[in-house]
């Protein structure tokens, strides 16, 4: 732990100026993740997992968005500070982000080839030709055949599944130290993510790319991730190792969450009978006028008077597992996965 | 249920076909058949809910309008509580549908941004010409506090409403006429973890109450798994496995299902203990499919006859259908693909 990890976020505070005023989306968010290691980042819309990403990035469009405060460090470095030439040389190569839908990342009326392409000869001063032969085999890499072929294709040529390895390869190109994958299989079907998913620990094993995997499906997360970051309306609410999450979660929102999740939940009972999934009450808060005090008070069945007036601090409450909330660990899990 | 009134199912779908050409010229000839559903069979009890899952492309949306006559069907028959709907002209069709109705993944795309919640729940009264306007003013207040929605939201336009209260509304309309069967396609698919759980505890909850049967189309096989008393499994326009919910996720006959099962990322499965047997591959082009059994390109344990014989449908066991050749029997170690889940 003596080298700084690969990605590092401080106290982040992203605005949007809305007609219903000032909406903090991001609101003092911190994270790590280091070589070699994937650390999910779930929520439900809207909580800030894709907002802080693209933060991250300086991707945010302003206005009406702003980067209020908080540090952004690649390998110690504040991406913050950088002059926007110096951001252009950051993106891409050392950073890379691939989204859930390739087809809008990826410019129709250009080949495959040009698009991965421009990547070597961007970063990394390839000739024309040496770029497409590392284009070549970056398709190689990520398992599609007849490259050659490909490279001379449009991207409305290719499946989905396709698209998704294309993006893969582009954001692989430069050899990333950390790659953002922001719902890179919610638009697959299941055989296909099943495939994605795969692909993407194979490329980690070889690289030692920090992968930030971003996403709503829990399961995902599960299988992907070492570390898990839960967001709730804009703050982190949770971090642990994954199992500990998963089996001993201590946030109300988080039990919540799992409770809800027919891939979690005991569907039958003993006898056979359908067993309702748990609701959460409500929705999320606008964050435009955010509760005062704990943001999932309003929906949260263990709520009491300090919950609404005073916001609980992140505190580890085991090793490395740390939530925000006045009555950690006091939910009743219920026996979600045996 | 000893009755055999009873006991008839209300929804018998027999080997329903829509096939659309494509690549047609202008005046005609040329073109293609493209089999979106491909002689698909299936029935459905009075309160019982059948899952009807597949990947993108599989036919399981067509099936679904087709069985609404949304789409007209190519071949094969749907009856309703006795009826024959795809023998009916457009008014007495139209009677029929006050029967079924449908939900959407997107309520917003079905639900007419310009009128109240009210106005849209009434709609059908008005379609139908039922009721007196006071009548209809009580039905709809009923219907709100039926599907969970407050008094004061009936005079809000759809843009006011969040995506699981869309979904309610939804609801609402569609149980306006009393329907007995209600077709939902990927009807939570589009909703956050939390308000999807409330949608689909308030279907489960209103079957129950209404005694409604449901064709519930999704892709989730959690989703489907939890809602669903049976489940068929689509693949290339047709139903390649059919059994009770449970049998389906815990003796999967056919090498799809199995590895459909087997790509679903699953708490069970830490990070590099998978034990997954990749779906190698993509579904091949509905518009060329493969001769003999259309999963053989891909399936593991393809031999000489799948790929030139169809495998029809056939008892694997009790009330368990396959469509595969090596189905059934000790041909197939059923556990082999399975996860183990819960």
């Amino acid at each position: 732990m003596n080298a700084p990890p690969a990605l590092e976020i401080q106290d982040l505070t992203t605005c949007f100026d809305t007609h219903d005023g000032v909406a903090v989306a991001v609101d003092g968010m911190s994270y790590s993740v280091g070589r070699q290691e994937t650390l999910g980042i779930v929520g439900e819309s809207g909580c800030g997992k894709s907002v802080t990403a693209l933060s991250a990035l300086r991707l945010i469009p302003t206005p009406p968005g702003r980067i209020a405060g908080g540090r952004v460090l690649l390998e110690g470095r504040d991406l913050l500070r950088l002059s926007e030439a110096e951001m252009r040389q950051v993106r891409g190569n050392a950073i890379s982000m691939i989204f859930q839908d390739p087809m809008t990342s990826l410019n129709p009326v250009l080949t495959i080839g040009q698009q991965i392409a421009e990547i070597g000869m961007l970063h990394q001063g390839l000739s024309r030709k040496a770029a497409l032969d590392r284009a070549a085999e970056m398709l190689r890499t990520v398992h599609i055949a007849d490259q050659r072929r490909r490279l001379e294709e449009y991207p409305h040529q290719l499946s989905g599944g396709m698209r998704q390895r294309v993006m893969i390869a582009i954001a692989l190109t430069c050899m990333p130290k950390v790659l953002i994958a922001d719902e890179p299989t919610t638009a697959l079907d299941v055989t296909i993510q099943a495939q994605i998913l795969d692909l993407l620990n194979e490329l980690q094993e070889k690289t030692g790319t920090a992968i930030v995997m971003i996403t709503h499906d829990l399961a995902v997360v599960s299988e992907m991730a070492q570390r898990v970051v839960v967001m709730y309306a804009g703050q982190k609410i949770e971090e642990a190792p994954v199992d500990a999450l998963f089996e001993a979660p201590l946030h109300p929102y988080t039990c919540g969450l799992l409770a809800a999740s027919p891939r979690f939940a005991e569907g039958r009972a003993e006898d056979g009978r359908r067993v309702p999934l748990a609701e959460i009450p409500g929705t999320v808060p606008r964050l435009t006028a955010p509760p005062p005090g704990c943001r999932f008070a309003p929906r949260c069945p263990l709520a009491e008077d300090r919950c609404r007036a005073e916001r609980p601090a992140l505190s580890e409450h085991r090793p490395g597992h740390w939530a925000a909330c006045w009555h950690a660990g006091e939910m009743p899990v219920a026996a979600h996965h045996a | 249920m000893p009755e055999t009134v009873a006991a008839a199912p209300l929804l018998v779908v027999d080997r329903l076909s829509k096939h659309y050409i494509v690549g047609r010229h202008l005046f005609g000839g040329g073109g293609m058949a493209l089999r979106a559903v491909d002689g698909i069979s299936f029935h459905i009890g009075r309160g019982e809910t059948f899952g009807l899952v597949g990947e993108s492309g599989c036919g399981k949306s067509t099936a679904g309008k087709a069985i609404l006559r949304l789409t007209e069907p190519t071949a094969g028959t749907v009856r309703l509580d006795g009826v024959e709907i795809t023998a009916l002209s457009r008014r007495p069709l139209h009677q029929q549908r006050r029967n079924m109705q449908a939900i959407f993944q997107d309520p917003y795309a079905s639900l007419n941004p310009k009128m109240t919640a009210a106005a849209i729940v009434n709609e059908p009264f008005i379609n139908y010409r039922l009721h007196s306007p006071r009548e209809r003013a009580e039905r709809v207040a009923a219907l709100f506090a039926r599907v969970g929605l407050r008094p004061d939201q009936m005079q809000r336009y759809p843009h006011e409403f969040s995506g699981g209260q869309r979904q309610r509304l939804g609801i609402a309309r569609a149980l306006a006429l009393e329907p007995k069967l209600v077709i939902g396609d990927e009807p939570v698919s589009a909703l956050d973890l939390s308000v999807q759980a409330q949608v689909i505890n308030l279907m489960v909850r209103l079957q129950e109450e209404l005694d409604l049967s449901y064709l519930f189309i999704a892709h989730d096989l959690a989703v489907v798994r939890h809602i669903s008393d049976r489940i068929g499994v689509m693949y290339m326009g047709r139903i390649v496995e059919m059994a009770a919910a449970e049998t389906v996720f815990a003796t999967p006959a056919h090498p799809y299902t199995r590895m459909l099962l087997a790509s679903v990322p699953s708490a069970g499965a830490r990070r590099g203990s998978r034990r997954r047997p990749v779906l190698r591959g993509e579904p091949p082009s509905p518009l060329a499919p493969p001769a003999g059994c259309p999963f053989h390109p891909r399936c593991p344990d393809a031999v000489a006859r799948c790929r030139a014989e169809v495998p029809l449908l056939r008892q694997v066991g009790g009330g368990h259908l396959a469509a595969c050749h090596l189905a059934g029997g000790d041909a197939v170690d059923a556990t082999s693909g399975a996860r183990a889940t819960g």
